[in-house]
């Protein structure tokens, strides 16, 4: 894998960016930090200093200059390490004490003092240190800054070193990361080049992550799968049309045929091409039947819309079709709900469509004496329309592809019909966000189809 | 009658042609759609044939521009635009009637006769009268030799339709719009079912059939001749 592109990873750069705006975050607080407890060391070690020369101040009243001296002398021989100044001064000359030279001044200074003997190489230059004369004599009290310089050292150190680990990890975190959604994104590439390629199983590989790249990945995957879909359609479609046309086609050819021969023969050419012309009459319906299906699937104004009551529609084709299932020796028992409001959002044409391809759908599969059944019932916030018949049914395993186009049960193709009845039906009822079930009816087929329904239901009969 | 047609396919505007012309009636040819508004503007004619898609200009807006000039001609839609929208659009453009390609010559036949026939006829009569055959268009009943018939909604409605194009061939395709207001194809037996119905009512029981069957086409009321 190529580092750069690692690099170049969102995740990287955020946790680049992030790492930088930390930073300067651990400056800003480190150093205002630093100057709070620099500070505070300041003002313990000054009240100190001020606290040992009131001692030797009240000393020098009480006992004398000598007694101080002998002090300072027998205290200085003890201060090994030296950080505090502890010196006697008169007029001009160094009394007794660890300072060489009076240093200017009076009160509390901060400054150099010249201690005896001189402080170890790496020691603070600077000291607080309070001077001030008591009876004709100078009494320098003070303390050597090296604590607060130890104090500030560690803490820039530590401060360092806390910024260089959490910067470090924080960028092999984001390097990790950055990997892990390349790898996945190398996944997604590949997937979409296999499906451009035509490769309809081509899915991107599901870890069940909540990141916004898996997110991404399943509707990624929801969108292959409808494309797939449409592209198995279309293949299958295209070579259902070139079989269900090229039939028609064929049979036309052969009557057209026939006609050329009687008219050679000098017969009546008539019947040969009214044949001719029913089967170029098939091939347009089924050309008008297909467009009007791929129009209406891919179609989403609604313009055409209104509230639609369903019950006068259906107990009108029901009137209508109760004439043609008794020609064909059958019978249709229309059961419509009188009392509720069926009305729904829709285009009465459509509708009208689906519901005779339903009726014309159990006709023509029923056999003699089938019971055709035809309900419309108003449910809680849907309205219910079935279609059953007592013909062969569906087998439950084709239950979905009936409503693929051209798909038919019987291969040989012996029923006429276009193979687009259901498929129609189906587009139709999506159209209406409406649901579609293929269920057993002993024997037989039921179609259920449920619309959202517009309005109230009401509760009593009337 | 006068007929313009404007039509940009050759072959099929020379069928047309050919086929009207047969039929009695005369026939003037376009082929863009800017000559068939300035031809319908400034010549005299009963009926013009549209072509939705044309150069120069498209079906529906010379429709639009001759209703606009207030010309008060029959315009018949002859197009491969078959959905039901189009439809919709063309006959609320104020289009007289719509027909897809492709078609039945007797259709468009019928098609012709039925739009200029249906001005002919539109007045208040209260019946339609063929050969013997009487129809009552207020007590919505038919009456032949004497004998009062009862017909249901769409028997009537399809007989009504036939007697007001007596002698010319009404389409499967026309009743199907007219009498059931489906704009589809219904793969279906419905018209051949109510018509069985409506032959069993006023031709049964009668010496003389009036209604004929037009093989792949449609049917035809008239009396004998």
């Amino acid at each position: 894998m190529d580092r750069g592109e690692v690099l170049s990873g969102a995740a990287f750069t955020a946790v680049l960016r992030s790492s930088i705006v930390f930073l300067f975050i651990l400056i800003a607080v480190g150093w205002a930090a630093l100057t709070y407890v620099e500070h505070t060391l300041l003002e313990e070690i000054r009240n100190d200093v001020k606290e040992r020369w009131d001692i030797l101040a009240a000393d020098h009243q009480a006992e004398g200059a000598d007694h101080v001296i002998s002090a300072i002398q027998h205290v200085a021989s003890l201060e090994e390490s030296g950080t505090r100044a502890l010196a006697i001064f008169d007029e001009t000359r160094h009394l007794a004490g660890n300072l060489t030279t009076r240093p200017p001044g009076s009160g509390f200074q901060v400054g150099t003092l010249e201690y005896l003997p001189p402080p170890q190489p790496g020691a603070s230059t600077e000291s607080i240190y309070y001077s001030n004369e008591v009876d004709g004599r100078w009494l320098v009290v003070g303390q050597r800054l090296d604590v607060l310089k130890r104090t500030r050292e560690a803490f820039v150190r530590t401060l360092a070193l806390t910024g260089f680990i959490v910067v470090l990890s924080m960028i092999a975190f984001g390097y990790f990361l950055s990997r892990q959604s390349l790898l996945r994104l190398r996944e997604i590439e590949a997937a979409l080049a296999r499906a451009s390629e035509g490769d309809v199983a081509a899915r991107i590989p599901e870890n069940g992550g909540t990141t916004q790249i898996d997110r991404l990945a399943r509707e990624m995957n929801l969108h292959l799968d409808r494309s797939s879909r449409l592209m198995t359609t279309t293949r299958n479609t295209a070579a259902a049309v070139a079989h269900d046309l090229k039939s028609p086609l064929g049979r036309a050819y052969l009557a057209l045929g026939r006609a050329q021969d009687k008219v050679e023969e000098g017969a009546d050419p008539m019947d040969a091409l009214l044949d001719a012309q029913d089967e170029l009459e098939r091939m347009r319906g089924i050309f008008d039947t297909y467009l009007q299906l791929s129009r209406i699937e891919g179609g989403t104004d609604n313009a055409t819309f209104k509230t639609v009551e369903l019950s006068a529609l259906v107990s009108d084709l029901a009137e209508t079709y109760a004439m043609v299932a008794e020609d064909a020796g059958q019978i249709l028992v229309p059961h419509l709900d009188d009392a509720d409001s069926c009305e729904i959002h829709g285009d009465t044409q459509m509708l009208q469509q689906l519901i005779v391809n339903l009726l014309q759908n159990a006709v023509n599969y029923g056999p003699e004496g089938n019971e055709i059944c035809l309900e419309l019932t108003r449910h809680e916030d849907c309205v219910i329309l079935v279609v059953a018949d007592k013909g062969p049914g569906i087998p439950e395993a084709d239950r979905d592809a009936v409503f693929q186009p051209f798909y038919r049960l019987d291969p040989s193709r012996t029923k006429s019909g276009s193979g687009l009845g259901l498929a129609l039906v189906r587009v139709i009822v999506e159209r209406h966000n409406g649901s579609i079930t293929l269920q057993d009816n002993d024997p037989g087929l039921r179609v259920e189809i449920a619309f959202p329904a517009l309005g109230e239901q009401h509760d009593f009969p009337g | 009658m006068k007929i313009l047609l404007a039509e940009d396919d050759a072959k099929m505007a020379e069928y047309i042609v050919a086929g009207l012309t047969e039929n009695g009636h005369s026939v003037d040819h376009v082929t863009d759609g800017r000559d068939a508004l300035s031809y319908c503007l400034y010549n005299d004619c009963d009926l013009a044939i549209l072509d939705r898609m044309m150069p120069g200009m498209d079906g529906l807006s010379v429709l639009k521009a001759l209703r606009a000039s207030k010309k008060d001609l029959q315009v018949l839609f002859l197009t491969a635009m078959g959905q039901v929208d189009d439809r919709v659009e063309g006959l609320s453009a104020g289009g007289d009637d719509y027909l897809t390609k492709p078609f039945h010559f007797s259709e468009l036949l019928a098609r012709i006769g039925a739009v200029t026939g249906r001005r002919k006829t539109s007045g208040v009569d209260q019946f339609l009268k063929v050969h013997d055959l009487t129809l009552d268009l207020l007590a919505r009943t038919a009456t032949r030799q004497g004998m009062l018939i009862e017909l249901h909604t769409k028997q009537f409605n399809m007989l009504e339709i036939l007697m007001r194009n007596a002698g010319h061939v009404v389409s499967r395709t026309m009743l199907l719009e007219r009498v059931w207001n489906f704009n589809f194809e219904p793969n279906s037996t419905v018209v051949e079912t109510h018509m069985s119905r409506l032959r069993a009512k006023i031709d049964k029981p009668f010496d003389v059939a009036l209604i004929h069957t037009i093989r792949n086409t449609g049917y035809s009321l008239h009396g004998p001749r």
